[in-house]
């Protein structure tokens, strides 16, 4: 297995270039899975998170984990165990991205949330608002309505009574990112 | 009239069908149903698309007295009787003395500890289908650096595992355990096993990684379930796509298995699954670094697959101190290492290889068990085998001699060789799986003559 290629202009245009709208019928198109350099990149496209060295030796502990020729018998659960991981470190950096970026219009997603406040303060509207900017990211069309409204459940059941300061909001959203970012669209080409 | 058949104009015989062919093998129809490697996997491991015999290594690190627990003999086998055992701890010729249980005979009458261990901590049906056999060599005492450990030759030899690829010691020695690998040129030089101080190590090589360390379970599975969820949204859009069905299908199992049971660890860890909950008599409040979890975490995930060869071992086996009492400890503790991963792999109906190993020797005060000094002749390592299927037929239940002077022959083809003793594990592990032919592709050539092959076969 080959050394992942990191060079984020690279997977920029490869990303570019897998991008389908959605609606556009693909029957002809065999499915794959992205292999595990094309997962490494397409993260990083996504949160425009450059690598860092956790992010790195995580990376190099599970690639071997994840698909290798992108055959879709290469779907496991250990694989998808390792993907989530990955995915968790790249949400986590991106969204401590955008919590230090004072203006919104300026983030990669999470333009109506306020990092100040708490998780119980996201409203309904800032929560479908971040549905909708996971689901750009990582699967390049909007979600559905069932979509969103599982996003949306998945930001609420991940309060705890715990979570009552600013400083739990990016955790929770993490879980979102997470969840959307190891999601079945988000994987496959 | 049994010699051989030496045919010029064919090669030399390597498969077990060709040494059959050609007579090296006598006697081995009986090895056929039990011991072919398509019946000893479980249903479970092969629905994993698992293929390899499990392996683990038991180490006794500072040379322990084997032949005070295992019965070693002359060239006719174990019960080819030495004049006298009074230098090593016991006399197999008063009635009563010997249990032949697992094949190759211990020391019965409550002599051997490492025998009382395993039968104290693993069930009548597990024993029944395990049996063990000897590999009578020398080794240096007292030091890590015989090349005693066949692990890493395994790990490359097809090692299959489920989810995790690496091997899984104690120690952070390249073997994992405290005898070295054998070591091929840079074969072997990227083997490392994951070093295991609690059962974290494993969980965490595994599992999500830290980056969800600090969340509470329960949102971890919410969160493994809610990709889970939006994978079902996925599935139509999926499905019109060439493969898609197939894809559907796999990803359906694989997102439930990864929110039901991964996003937590829990199959990961011996405390949170019931058979080595019982085996281990640990449960899900035991400390993570508590022994009887470290080694319930290495046998588990080595025995079920979910990760490469395990080593288990027990230091403090220097025991010459005079007294019989040390050594009695260090041997019971690992029969009982050894008894819980057979009962483990018995609960599990998971096929298991195993190979106990020590640096050196000791000599009694004669006549008596009191252990008294270091003898590097008088070592041997054991290999043994459980088969869900059945007791694992036999070839012959001892490699090499020892000699009426109460230590090993160093003339036989691994008398002299803690290395050799290491090629002929490996070559009763890939034997046991019928894959003998894959012997050289592993261990350097030449390293065995054919003949030689045939002659360190236990098992397969």
């Amino acid at each position: 297995m080959g050394k992942a290629r990191t060079g984020l202009g690279i997977a920029l245009a490869l990303a570019s270039l897998a991008w389908i709208p959605s609606g556009v019928a693909r029957a002809d198109v065999t499915i794959s899975l992205k292999t595990f350099d094309q997962l490494y990149n397409s993260l990083a496209v996504a949160t425009r998170v450059t690598p860092d060295t956790a992010i790195k030796t995580y990376f190099d502990n599970v690639k071997l984990r994840l698909p290798k020729t992108g055959d879709v018998e290469e779907m496991s659960a250990p694989m998808l165990t390792g993907l989530t991981g990955l995915s968790g470190l790249f949400c986590e950096r991106m969204i401590a991205n955008d919590a230090r970026i004072s203006t919104p219009a300026n983030r990669r997603a999470h333009r109506q949330v306020d990092f100040t406040k708490t998780p119980a303060d996201m409203t309904e509207a800032i929560r479908q608002s971040v549905a909708t900017e996971y689901a750009r990211l990582f699967w390049q069309r909007d979600p559905t309505a069932a979509e969103q409204n599982l996003i949306v459940d998945l930001i609420g059941n991940a309060i705890t009574t715990d979570d009552t300061t600013a400083a739990a909001t990016p955790k929770i959203l993490k879980i979102a990112c997470t969840a959307t970012a190891t999601s079945l669209l988000a994987i496959v080409n | 009239m049994n010699k051989p058949l030496l045919h010029q104009n064919h090669r030399r015989p390597i498969t077990r069908r060709e040494l059959l062919a050609q007579g090296f093998i006598a006697g081995s129809a009986t090895l056929l149903a039990p011991t072919l490697f398509g019946s000893l996997l479980s249903r479970a491991a092969r629905a994993q698309g698992m293929t390899t015999l499990p392996f683990m290594v038991f180490d006794m690190a500072g040379g322990a007295g084997l032949p005070g627990n295992f019965l070693v003999g002359k060239t006719g086998g174990p019960e080819d009787l030495l004049t006298s055992y009074d230098l090593l701890g016991w006399n197999p010729r008063i009635g009563n003395a010997l249990d032949k249980s697992f094949g190759l005979p211990m020391a019965g009458g409550n002599v051997s500890r490492i025998l009382q261990g395993i039968t104290t901590t693993s069930s009548a049906e597990a024993r029944a289908f395990t049996r063990m056999g000897s590999l009578l060599h020398f080794a240096q005492d007292d030091t890590s650096s015989n090349q005693l450990s066949a692990v890493a030759m395994i790990a490359r030899g097809g090692y299959k595992t489920t989810i995790l690829s690496k091997a899984l010691g104690q120690r952070t020695n390249v073997s994992g355990g405290n005898s070295d690998i054998v070591r091929n040129g840079s074969a072997d030089a990227a083997f490392k096993p994951l070093v295991v101080g609690k059962v974290g190590d494993v969980v965490d090589a595994v599992g999500f990684g830290q980056v969800f360390s600090t969340y509470k379970p329960e949102v971890v599975k919410a969160m493994a379930q809610g990709m889970s969820d939006l994978t079902g949204e996925h599935v139509p859009e999926i499905r019109q796509r060439t493969r898609g069905d197939r894809l559907a299908e796999l990803s359906q199992a694989a997102y439930e298995k990864n929110a039901t049971d991964t996003a937590s660890g829990s199959s990961m860890d011996p405390r949170q699954q019931t058979i080595t909950q019982q085996v281990y008599q640990i449960n899900a409040g035991t400390q993570p670094n508590d022994v009887r979890a470290i080694t319930a975490t290495i046998a588990l995930n080595a025995i079920n697959g979910n990760a490469g060869p395990g080593v288990i071992t027990v230091g403090g086996c220097d025991y010459h101190d005079g007294t019989q009492t040390t050594g009695d400890a260090k041997d019971l503790e690992m029969g009982q290492h050894i008894g819980r991963a057979i009962e483990t792999a018995h609960r599990l109906k998971q096929p298991f290889f195993f190979n106990l190993i020590t640096d050196g020797g000791v000599y009694s005060r004669r006549g008596s068990r009191n252990w008294q000094g270091d003898d590097g002749t008088k070592c041997m390592s054991v290999i043994g085998m459980y088969n869900p299927a059945g007791a694992p037929a036999m070839r012959r239940i001892q490699v090499g001699s020892y000699t009426d002077g109460q230590g090993v022959d160093r003339t036989t083809v691994i008398g002299a060789s803690p290395a050799k003793a290491a090629y002929a594990v490996l070559a009763n592990w890939l034997s046991a799986q019928g894959r003998l032919g894959e012997f050289e592709r592993i261990a350097p050539a030449g390293v065995f003559s054919r003949t030689e092959l045939e002659s360190v076969l236990i098992f397969g």
